[in-house]
């Protein structure tokens, strides 16, 4: 086990190297001069060629890259062009926003999910598990922005229940769940359907499985077998298809940010890439990819400890 | 049963929190929150500046001069001014009652300070003429130009992007690079000042009780009517425009020109329209041979209807283009007398162009010379310019001529247009004055000088413009300026943008300013 | 069995739409009434009538027929988009499961690729190319590529340690015979599967870019892009948007719907799904 952790580590932090290289070189392939836009419109060419020298883009590519890891890895991740602060600072500042639209989104996702997957195995066969199976569906076959705003126009205009958007006033108050509800439910339309289906067609396989019977043979009521035993084992994949889907939600997270204006990392970095903000682009995607890889290292630890008949090459 | 239970609980719980936020959705009775579609990022006037930018300065810092609605400028900070004979010395006498934020009494040395910061920014270009800045006491400050100009006056308004916005000097100095980006750090005379700022989300700002120095075209000089003010970003139009129906927000500064229509035959709500300063334009590439003939220029003007535009792509909030400048700006030609010089929409007379060129119609409808066919690029950088151009290639298509759509992102665009890429390009341009016309001498080539033109008599108009002391002089040298583009076609004027704005009624005494919007705020008051 | 029976019924109505939707596609300059981008401004925001099936949009044009002509793209964009995620993916794990030496560095480069959301992904590369059809290809096919290498790397190994193949290897039998007579079938049915579900998605992520800006430029028929700029009309005139998102919604459903039924059919446990 020692071993195999090792080398997920090792591998891992290979994974974060290549993924810094990969969003320098990106960056800086990217069209447009950031010096030019924060010179702005009426900067003279002298003027704009100071503001580049000021920003230490005249320097041969590999030098920026090592003075940009030698920095990283003091905690320093640049300044951002715009607005001259800390790039750490804004991440700090608006990434517990995504996480947390992310987190409940995704534990939403889970819930229901499952919730849904379960009726629809235990009910195999009905006109029920149709419905779910094709609303499950359903979620995930319409573009985000559009369900986005059809739940605004719903549930804001017309039933005039929740808030339009904007992020919420206070921390733990009801006014922060109610600007959640909208947003979460959007972002978590993209996973529940597969949730729903994986947990589905796992707890019917599983309901086959030899243990199973043995349990039945006990004598217990036929549905703690079904949500004890079945529902245990068929977790498994299903936790790992959610460790998986952290990184969908994060991407998703970008177009429901913009739509409901939640003051999260995917509007920053959409923002950013536009104004040609640098060290705020490298700083957001490394950060998010650095967060991306974390999740999937525990979610590959946890499942070692799972289940250990799993093997590895 | 149990779970059954639970589950119904669980659905009484969020039904009844729903609910509990349902009734209230009204704003603050004190506040006045204002939505917007972008938001701000650096509070530091003389910092390149964004609209967010500049409205949030409006309200924190005042200058020493401003303009009012109708274009003339009025005294602010500065009481009084005297210009040498020569013009080449301004003299400004600063009020003495003034305070910051931080409760520091304003002096000249503030006033000094900012302009010789604002010197060393890429915004100079701005106060080119100036030469030098001196505070001759704690209550005059003397200005000395390179050269006389009339521009100078103009320049250092307010309304001038709010560059010319008198920060505290002390908190610039302590905070450096800093200031105007941490909330704590901002400290201007204004209206207003900041009391929070969640970055990209909202600029909060509480009212100043000892303002009493607002100008003289405002009804209220002192303290401003509303105690608070909140400006929101809402980057999503319909949730904009569902935020302002629900009464989230008071005031939409972006209204969609979709909702419009509706929103102002909506109960509770209004939707005001003021004319905008622009000079947006199609404008050509003259080092493309394709464009060195005149008449092909023409004839893609006359082909333009500027009606259907403003249709299709306003949904009817914007007015068609005479000349080149809206009739708000000081130096347009009237446009009784530009309408017999600009050519207007007349697909015929550019088909007949296009033939005396020698551009025949080819099999496809598009017209061929040469071997060669009448087609080429067209540039923008955001997606309404897109569909705008998207108009346009359909009423080129009519009289032959085929244009391909390039959108980039502005970043990559203002390089491709540097470059020279474009055959054409849409440009918007937005300016108090017709000043804005430095972007089309040749000095300014290759860039803000897209159009790449260098032209003797367009550099000698705005020689007088920026060097006469007459002012009748200086509109006259805007206007035949203008007139000549127009006569020899070096740009396609498009559709005069205006500022749409939504607000609730509860909302009374807002008025609109034709650069910046909603301008101090100081007579605008909430209403139960 | 009645499960399977279920799935089958669902995956035939799936293909049937989808076979409708392709020929509507495919046939879009013969069937469609009036040119996608021929504007009338007198006739803007109409709703669906007998001269327009599915009315007009804000500059005039005929919905039915954009709706037609974006098909040809989102599909193609859709299928060559997999195509590349698939060639390419499938070279690159041909390569590191035959050579030891290449094994290493490409999956470790796959691990580097699919670190990365694959929004951000996309946005990272239409900003650096142009936009353009193309450039949207790319950019949404970029994100299957580790996939596809897994499987196939997956399938080489299991393959190369047959006793058929150090047999067949004996006898000298080229690698390429090999491929195609064992890896082939062998990596077939997760990759079909993945194929299917990674074509919903990509139309769904070509949306995405859509909506960002970064997608297919106006006045260019896509779905997505006819979504986007559609959605500010809802209140007014929905059905310009909501034509093009029912398209979209009915395509993704029904290759959804033949997803699972592929999956069920050729019985494939989805491990390396999500992504």
């Amino acid at each position: 086990m020692l071993g195999y952790v090792a080398r997920r580590l090792r591998a891992t932090v290979f994974v974060l190297v290549g993924v810094s290289v990969l969003v320098f070189v990106m960056v800086r392939l990217i069209p447009g001069d950031p010096a030019l836009i924060l010179a702005g419109v009426d900067a003279s060419r002298e003027q704009a060629a100071e503001v580049r020298r000021g920003l230490g883009l005249d320097q041969p590519i590999w030098i920026q890259y090592a003075r940009y890891v030698g920095r990283a890895l003091e905690g320093d991740l640049g300044k951002s062009i715009h607005s001259r602060r800390p790039v750490w600072r804004e991440i700090r500042d608006r990434f517990p926003a995504t996480l947390e639209l992310t987190m409940v989104s995704l534990a939403l996702a889970g819930v229901i999910g499952v919730v849904v997957g379960v009726v629809s195995a235990v009910r195999r066969g009905s006109a029920i598990d149709s419905i779910a199976m094709i609303g499950s569906l359903a979620g995930v076959s319409m573009p985000i922005f559009l369900l986005g705003v059809l739940l605004i126009w719903l549930f804001s205009l017309y039933l005039g229940l929740l808030p339009t958007g904007g992020s919420p006033p206070c921390l733990f108050c009801v006014e922060h769940v109610r600007h959640l509800v909208l947003p979460s439910i959007t972002l978590a339309g993209v996973s529940v359907g597969m949730v729903a289906r994986l947990t589905r067609s796992t707890m019917l396989e599983v309901v086959h499985e030899e243990f199973v019977r043995t349990a039945r043979a006990k004598g217990l009521a036929e549905r703690i077998v079904i949500y004890k035993h079945a529902l245990r084992n068929a977790m498994i994949p299903v936790v790992t298809y959610m460790g998986l889907q952290f990184g969908v939600l994060l991407g998703g997270a970008v177009v429901t940010e913009q739509i409901f204006s939640w003051p999260g990392m995917g509007r920053m970095l959409v923002e950013a890439i536009e104004s040609r903000d640098y060290p705020v682009i490298q700083g957001a995607i490394l950060f998010m990819a650095s967060v991306f890889v974390a999740i999937n290292l525990l979610v590959d630890l946890l499942y070692g400890w799972l289940d250990p008949r799993i093997s590895y090459e | 049963m149990r779970a059954r239970m639970r589950f119904l609980l669980c659905l009484g719980l969020t039904a009844m929190l729903m609910w509990s936020g349902a009734v209230v959705a009204a704003t603050p009775d004190d506040t006045l929150v204002i939505g917007y579609n972008r938001a701000a990022n650096n509070l530091h006037p003389g910092v390149n500046a964004s609209l967010p930018n500049i409205w949030a300065n409006m309200l924190i810092y005042d200058s020493l001069v401003i303009h009012d609605a109708q274009g003339k400028v009025h005294p602010a900070l500065a009481k009084r001014w005297e210009v040498s004979k020569d013009g080449l010395v301004w003299t400004f006498y600063l009020r003495d009652d003034v305070k910051f934020h931080s409760g520091r009494k304003l002096t000249a040395n503030d006033v000094k300070a900012h302009f010789d910061l604002w010197k060393t920014m890429p915004t100079a270009t701005k106060i080119a003429a100036l030469e030098k800045t001196e505070a001759v006491n704690d209550i005059t400050v003397r200005f000395t130009l390179k050269n006389p100009t009339l521009v100078f006056l103009s320049m250092i308004s307010q309304t001038e992007w709010s560059y010319s916005g008198i920060p505290d000097s002390e908190a610039v100095k302590k905070y450096g690079q800093d200031y105007g980006v941490l909330p704590e750090s901002i400290s201007g005379t204004g209206p207003f000042k900041v009391t929070g700022w969640v970055r990209n989300d909202r600029v909060e700002l509480a009212r100043n009780p000892d303002y009493k120095w607002g100008p003289s075209f405002y009804k209220n000089q002192g303290p401003a009517r509303v105690e608070k003010v909140v400006i929101k970003t809402i980057t999503e139009e319909a949730a904009r425009s569902a935020a302002l129906e629900r009464g989230e927000i008071d005031m939409d500064i972006s209204l969609s020109e979709k909702d419009a229509p509706r929103l102002g035959k909506t109960k509770g709500l209004r939707v005001m329209v003021q004319p905008k300063n622009t000079a947006h334009h199609i404008g050509f590439n003259h080092d493309k041979p394709l464009f060195k003939d005149q008449r092909v220029r023409l004839a893609l003007m006359y082909a333009i209807d500027q009606k259907a535009i403003v249709e299709a792509v306003y949904n009817g909030y914007a007015k068609p283009a005479v000349g080149l400048w809206s009739t708000s700006v000081e130096g347009h030609t009237p446009p009784a007398e530009m309408a017999k010089i600009a050519p207007s929409y007349n697909p015929a007379r550019a088909k007949q162009l296009l033939d005396e060129a020698g551009w025949k119609p080819g099999s496809d409808g598009i017209r061929v010379k040469d071997g060669q066919r009448l087609s080429f690029t067209s540039y923008g950088y955001s997606e309404q310019q897109a569909n705008l151009l998207a108009v346009v290639q359909q009423q080129w298509r009519e009289v032959g001529a085929e244009s391909q759509i390039r959108q980039l992102e502005y970043a990559a665009w203002q390089k491709a247009v540097t470059a020279g890429e474009q055959d054409v390009s849409y440009t918007d341009g937005t300016h108090s004055t017709a000043d804005l016309s430095y972007w089309w001498v040749c000095k300014s080539v290759p860039y803000p000088n897209i159009l790449k033109r260098c032209d003797e008599a367009t550099d000698k108009y705005f020689e007088i413009t920026q060097t006469t002391l007459d002012p009748k002089k200086r509109v006259q040298a805007f206007q035949d300026m203008e007139k000549d583009f127009m006569r020899r076609a070096a740009m396609i004027p498009m559709p005069h943008t205006l500022w749409v704005v939504g607000a609730s009624d509860r909302v009374a005494d807002l008025e609109l300013h034709p650069i910046h919007g909603y301008f101090k705020l100081l007579d605008a008051r909430k209403t139960k | 069995m009645s499960s399977l029976f279920r799935g089958h019924r669902f995956a035939w109505a799936g293909l049937a739409c989808l076979l409708l939707f392709v020929m509507a596609a495919l046939l879009a300059p013969w069937i469609a009434p009036y040119d996608p981008l021929r504007q009338v401004i007198a006739e803007r925001l109409q709703g669906p009538s007998t001269t327009h099936w599915l009315g007009t949009d804000q500059f005039g044009r005929d919905i039915f027929s954009r709706v037609l002509y974006g098909g040809r793209i989102s599909l193609g964009i859709a299928l060559l988009s997999v195509l590349l995620g698939l060639i390419v993916g499938g070279l690159l794990g041909l390569g590191a499961g035959y050579s030891g030496r290449l094994d290493g560095p490409i999956m470790r480069a796959m691990d580097v690729l699919l670190s990365f959301p694959a929004v951000l992904l996309a946005i990272m590369v239409v900003t650096i190319l142009r936009p353009g059809v193309l450039t949207v290809i790319i950019a949404v096919g970029v994100r299957s590529i580790p996939a596809f290498a897994r499987m196939v790397r997956g399938a080489v190994l299991v393959v190369r340690s047959l006793p058929y193949a150090e047999a067949a290897a004996a006898i000298g039998a080229s690698h390429l015979r090999t491929i195609t007579r064992t890896i082939v079938p062998n990596s077939l049915p997760p990759v079909l599967v993945f194929s299917t579900l990674q074509v919903a998605n990509n139309i769904l992520l070509a949306a995405i870019l859509s909506y960002l800006g970064l997608g297919i430029q106006p006045p260019g028929a896509e779905w997505g892009l006819m979504v986007s700029q559609g959605r500010g009309w809802l209140r007014d005139a929905p059905h310009v948007a909501m034509m093009p998102g029912l398209a979209i919604f009915a395509v993704v459903l029904a290759v959804n719907m033949v997803g699972d039924g592929l999956r069920d059919r050729l019985d494939v446990k989805l491990k390396e799904s999500g992504a």
